[in-house]
């Protein structure tokens, strides 16, 4: 029982409570202050809670019972309790360490425009849910987070509202994770009525999995369906709307029309994790469900390669990066696909760190920029924007895999738990994964490359109008990217592997790693093995990646044009530009039709048949009644005695008539 | 002759009446030297009799101290339970705001005599024994002796022709409807093997007797014409729009209480409600009908509350009607609920009329218009008031009508649920007409409001807040009203 725990969630929606209703009276520096006080607050109290369960006394989770909140006895019983164990312990500090960060960097970049107040009460209010969600300890309070980042999500995206470009991604964001939301909603009915619980320590127990394992849908479309197999898959289908996967990734590059640190917070670094954070929290439940599991590899690896690809050809800055995050959350999945929970937990961390680091960087270019985010008017910012560069540099090594920067741990551990699964064990099917994961490693790398080098590199392609003015940013913007170059540096080294000499700390801590049992030496050997094999390949891919990609995009090389002027690079770079024409496709077979039919309900149903005919109809039908009775009232005495004699007499027929069908009877 | 002897219980049933009567006497005699000159005068002493006399008979009411029945009192013809009380207790309180109005209502036109306070606490002490009654002759006379003075109080002000016709024709009408009462006791009376006493009545097992239940539906239709259900309701409207604001006020909480509370006991004491189902059902459905529909169309504010008045009779059927047929004694609870919501509900909607009719005789919805501008209290009561009335939630009327309509369901009855929740949407409209007209359309420049007497910002105040009171909190009127039901069907 700890009650502190409430202060985690509580610190920013104070925030957000004091800079929504006050801010605009407040002035611009103490909505600041209040702003990026409430998560740092929020970071000390999980700080302490954490300090509290690696602290050796054996508490190994913190949890405050908090109060009852919907109360059905016996039927449904949900309390608003929260639960910190290292799972969330971790994701805690993420959110409210990144999370501060990004506050302070807010600083900088939102300096002077109108909506000040605002954009910090929404930062505020998406830490309250996030940390929420994380905190949740049953799937109805995590719902309630993922709603409300979602929210949050939407205002922030559409927060430059006077642009209409802006309005419909928020739309879009929204809509596309209500698909997802649906799904979610429904896995969550399925635990209500197969486990009768939403409270997640009871999923996640052995004992009721097995019990709920035999279940199935008999007698219904999925009959031969696994109840849990059900259940993993309508919460992952709701993962993906989150975490942006395919089908419903559409929603995140276009999402790049909020401003750029909400893109680092929320859609990089916390809130499009939360999927993954779902499955991590559920794991026992997905590890009972292989047949769900797989699909979960096969999005995830496919989801990573088709962003990769239109990653490639994005010119604008935002862009790249958002492919770059939708395929790293692929690679997370694809992780969790293949069983290795931990080493998604620990992609998302290090991801969380470097991603947060790259979009911060280029949020600092955008800004210095003004407000120019098109790669190709860019060029040789390297000598301006030196800081930036580097820390950019560092960022772009990290998501690429060079050692011993964080991405290189967490990567390599993905592709080693593929090539456990495909190579060592696996099937045709499996193995084609690996390779396919494999892929996207040099792939990232490689666009990587070509982003820094067309930012940063070669001949400078900036407007003359703003040679001169572009400048390093400096004060909370430059110490965010500072921390965070850091942390992507060394955050790595939170779950150095067993066989680099490390203890996979992370894993352990969160709960999550899996440790090979009963092993023989010889069996040992062979894994460790393995794991240098596969530690080799990404490291030799990752370097290949990076070196075609400078050797393509270093000055005065014709690489890239003459790639697109031959057929097969002209076929690719036109589908990769076009992203695949998935929006189009979408357009043509879902929202165009739902148009339609919108359009026809509205006409015909709404205008004709409920307007005119029935709402307008029975008001006349009413009013003309009324004033039928109305007149009926004719103010002489005699009507209304016979009236009343009248009355008397038909209801003395209804009496006798009644009785003597009961007599009859 | 046996030398008279009661008990305590006896004594303590008819104190609250007593108390009533007596304060009658006294704003009588108190008013002797009154003479025609005075009576623009305010008066504030008779309010002040009235109240202390209305404070004194509801403080009467907890004397008896308990809440079961004491039996039959007086061989028979009254008794005191929990039932009675709560009645009696609605009652009281109206007269305490009626007479806290009357004072200055009546200075306005002229017309401030003490008759008129003196007549409601007659009336008042007639419609409390009313409510105790337990046989045919108590019953009777306690109905006539309410109905003479609500004659006159319906007819106060005599130079007014309108209110002249109204009263005249209440009269007339009230005559024909007490012989149709009063035959109906007698067949009752003769059927049963000459019981006068409900409970003798209901011992004769006389209830299949078809003869006994015409009876039984004659004494219904004395009572359904005095609460004025369709189709013996014609002189609602009339007598509404001619009578004094206050004298119909009285009318439509305190006559309308009184009788549903004694249709009731009638109906389930003398166990004659057996083969009534079909004709509650058909005079319930008829009169939502027709009286929400000839709301609609209403131009005088009177007269649309005379016929919402009407509806509401419509709804009150129901729970009779649930009682008798249910064997579930939690069912039927709804009828005191909703007779104490629609009493404060309704005296803050007249409170606002009688304010109105203070500065001007005309009583037109467009006579509304911008209401909210020029006095935003008087306007917020009436919305609330009307928004009760309508059942929109967060009022006691809301409670009051989805407690009829879940007994109605409850006991079977779902066909009339349905009617009724429908004839409640379609009463919206016209309970938001003036709320309409207060709020959104801009004032007419003739006629200027003078501030509201006392006595009518105080009702209005309280009956607004105590509509929304229970609104919020309905629990413990709920317990109550279940309570007094069982007293009575248990």
């Amino acid at each position: 029982m700890d009650s502190n725990l409430l202060w985690i969630p509580l610190f920013p929606f104070l925030g957000f409570l004091i800079n929504g209703i006050l801010g605009k009276r407040m002035g611009n520096r103490t909505v600041s202050i209040v702003a990026s006080v409430a998560p740092l607050l929020a970071f000390s109290v999980a700080f302490g809670a954490w300090r509290k369960i690696v602290s050796d006394t054996g508490v190994s989770a913190l949890h405050w019972d908090g109060f009852p909140w919907i109360w059905l006895d016996g039927l449904l019983e949900v309390p608003f309790a929260l639960h910190f164990d290292g799972l969330s312990a971790v994701m805690c500090l993420v959110i409210t360490g990144v999370g501060s960060l990004i506050h302070l960097y807010s600083i900088g970049y939102m300096k002077g425009d109108p909506g000040y107040h605002r954009y910090f009460a929404y930062l505020n209010l998406f830490t309250t849910f996030m940390l929420l969600l994380v905190l949740g300890d049953n799937l109805l309070l995590l719902f309630i987070g993922w709603e409300g980042v979602g929210l949050c999500s939407y205002l922030l995206i559409g927060f430059w509202f006077q642009d209409d470009a802006n309005c419909a991604a928020g739309k879009k964001a929204f809509i596309v994770n209500r698909i997802g939301d649906l799904a979610f909603l429904l896995g969550m009915f399925l635990c209500l009525i197969h486990f009768g619980t939403l409270d997640l320590a009871a999923l996640v127990n052995a004992d009721n999995i097995s019990q709920v394992a035999t279940e199935t849908f008999e007698g219904s479309l999925f009959a031969g369906m696994g109840v849990i197999t059900g259940i993993a898959l309508l919460l992952f289908i709701g993962a993906t709307g989150k975490s942006a996967q395919i089908p419903l990734y559409v929603w995140l590059p276009d999402a790049m029309a909020g401003p750029t640190p909400v893109s680092a917070l929320i859609h990089a670094a916390t809130m499009v994790t939360s999927g993954v954070y779902l499955c991590c929290r559920l794991m026992p439940l997905f590890q009972a469900a292989p047949m769900a599991l797989s699909i979960v590899a096969v999005v995830g690896a496919c989801t990573a390669l088709l962003a990769a690809i239109i990653a490639f050809t994005q010119n604008d800055i935002k862009k790249v990066l958002a492919y770059s995050t939708v395929s790293q959350l692929g690679y997370m999945f694809f992780a969790i696909g293949v069983g290795a929970f931990s080493a998604a937990f620990f992609h998302v961390v290090t991801h969380a760190f470097f991603k947060a680091l790259l979009f911060l960087g280029s949020g600092a270019v955008i800004h210095a920029m003004h407000h120019e985010q098109d790669m190709r008017k860019m060029g040789g910012l390297r000598k301006q924007l030196p800081f930036t560069h580097i820390t950019f540099l560092i960022g772009t090594f990290a998501i690429a895999g060079v050692p011993p920067l964080a991405g290189f741990f967490s990567k390599d551990e993905i592709l080693f738990a593929g090539y456990q699964a495909g190579i060592m064990e696996g099937d045709t099917l499996s193995r084609l994964f690996w390779y396919v994961s494999v892929a996207t490693a040099g792939m990232t790398a490689f666009y990587m490359m070509r982003c820094v080098a067309m930012t940063f590199w070669g001949d400078s392609q900036v407007d003359p109008k703003l040679e001169g003015k572009v400048h390093e940013p400096g004060g909370w913007i430059g110490f965010a990217l500072f921390v965070l170059a850091i942390a992507s540096a060394l955050g790595g080294f939170l779950n150095v592997p067993e066989f680099l000499g490390g203890h996979a700390i992370l894993g352990h801590f969160t709960g999550l790693h899996v440790s090979p049992t009963d092993l023989t030496k010889d069996e040992l050997v062979a894994l460790h093995a393995g794991e240098f094999t596969s530690m080799f390949i990404s490291l030799a891919i990752a370097g290949a990646g990076l070196l075609v990609g400078f050797l393509f995009y270093r000055k005065g090389s014709g690489l890239p044009a003459a790639f697109r002027n031959s057929p097969p690079g002209a076929f690719l770079g036109k589908l990769s530009e076009n992203k695949f024409y998935v929006d189009e496709m979408y357009a043509a077979v879902i929202v165009r039709p739902f148009e339609a039919i919108s359009q026809l309900m509205h006409t015909l149903i709404d205008q004709v048949l409920i307007d005119k005919l029935l709402v307008n109809g029975s008001a006349l039908l009413v009013r003309g009644l009324g004033e039928l009775f109305r007149r009926m009232q004719t103010g002489f005495i005699p009507g209304y005695l016979l009236t009343f004699g009248c009355g008397a007499l038909v209801l003395i027929y209804i009496l006798l008539n009644s009785m003597a069908k009961a007599g009859a009877q | 002759m046996e030398p008279l002897s009661l008990s305590r219980a006896e004594i303590l049933a008819v104190l609250p009446a007593g108390f009533l009567f007596i304060t009658g006497l006294i704003q009588l005699l108190s008013d002797l030297g009154d003479t025609s000159k005075n009576s623009r005068h305010e008066k504030t002493h008779l309010a002040m009799i009235g109240a202390t006399g209305a404070l004194v008979a509801f403080a009467s009411l907890f004397v008896q101290g308990t809440l079961a029945s004491t039996g039959e009192l007086y061989a028979g013809a009254m008794t005191d339970d929990l039932f009675g009380r709560l009645g009696a207790g609605v009652i009281i309180v109206t007269s305490l705001f009626v007479t806290l109005m009357s004072g200055g209502y009546l200075s306005s036109s002229g017309n401030n005599k003490a008759e008129f306070h003196s007549l409601i606490n007659f009336s008042a002490g007639a419609m409390v024994l009313l409510c105790q009654a337990t046989n045919l002759v108590s019953i009777f006379v306690a109905i006539e002796t309410l109905s003479l003075a609500v004659y006159v109080l319906a007819g106060f002000f005599k130079e007014n022709k309108s209110a002249s016709e109204g009263a005249f024709k209440y009269f007339i009408m009230g005559a024909f409807s007490s012989g149709f009462l009063l035959f109906g006791m007698a067949l009752v009376y003769g059927l049963s093997g000459g019981s006068l006493s409900l409970s003798g009545i209901a011992a004769s097992g006389a209830s299949s007797d078809a003869l006994f239940a015409v009876g039984v539906l004659l004494v219904l239709i004395g009572f359904a014409f005095k609460v004025g259900v369709v189709p013996f309701h014609s002189w609602v409207p009339d007598v509404y729009q001619g009578a004094p604001v206050l004298a119909v006020g009285w009318m439509a909480v305190a006559v309308k209480s009184a009788s549903f509370f004694a249709l009731c006991r009638f109906l389930y004491h003398s166990g004659g409600g057996a083969y009534l189902d079909q004709i509650l059902v058909a005079l319930s459905v008829v009169t939502m009908i027709l009286g929400n529909l000839a709301a609609l169309n209403q131009q005088s504010l009177k007269r649309m509350l005379a016929y919402s008045g009407i509806a509401h009779s419509g709804y009150l059927m129901i729970p009779v009607l649930v009682a008798l047929s249910g064997n579930d004694l939690s069912i039927g609870a709804s009828l005191p609920f909703y007779l104490c919501a629609y009493a404060a509900t309704t005296l803050a909607a007249f409170g606002v009329l009688t304010a109105l009719s203070v500065s001007t005789d005309r009583d037109n919805i467009g006579d509304l218009n911008g209401l909210a501008k020029s006095r935003p209290m008087l306007a917020l009561g009436f919305t609330i008031a009307l928004i009760s009335l309508a059942g929109i939630p967060l009022t006691a009327g809301f409670i009051g009508k989805l407690m009829i309509f879940s007994d109605a369901i409850g006991a079977g009855f779902i066909q009339i649920a349905i009617i009724g929740i429908l004839t409640s949407l379609v009463s919206v409209y016209y309970y938001l007409r003036p709320v309409v007209a207060m709020w959104f359309r801009d004032p007419r420049s003739s006629f200027d409001l003078i501030p509201a007497p006392w006595g009518v910002q105080f009702t209005v105040g309280v009956c607004g807040i105590a509509t929304i009171f229970v609104g919020l909190f309905p629990d413990w009127l709920v317990e109550l009203s279940r309570i007094s039901v069982e007293t009575i069907l248990g």
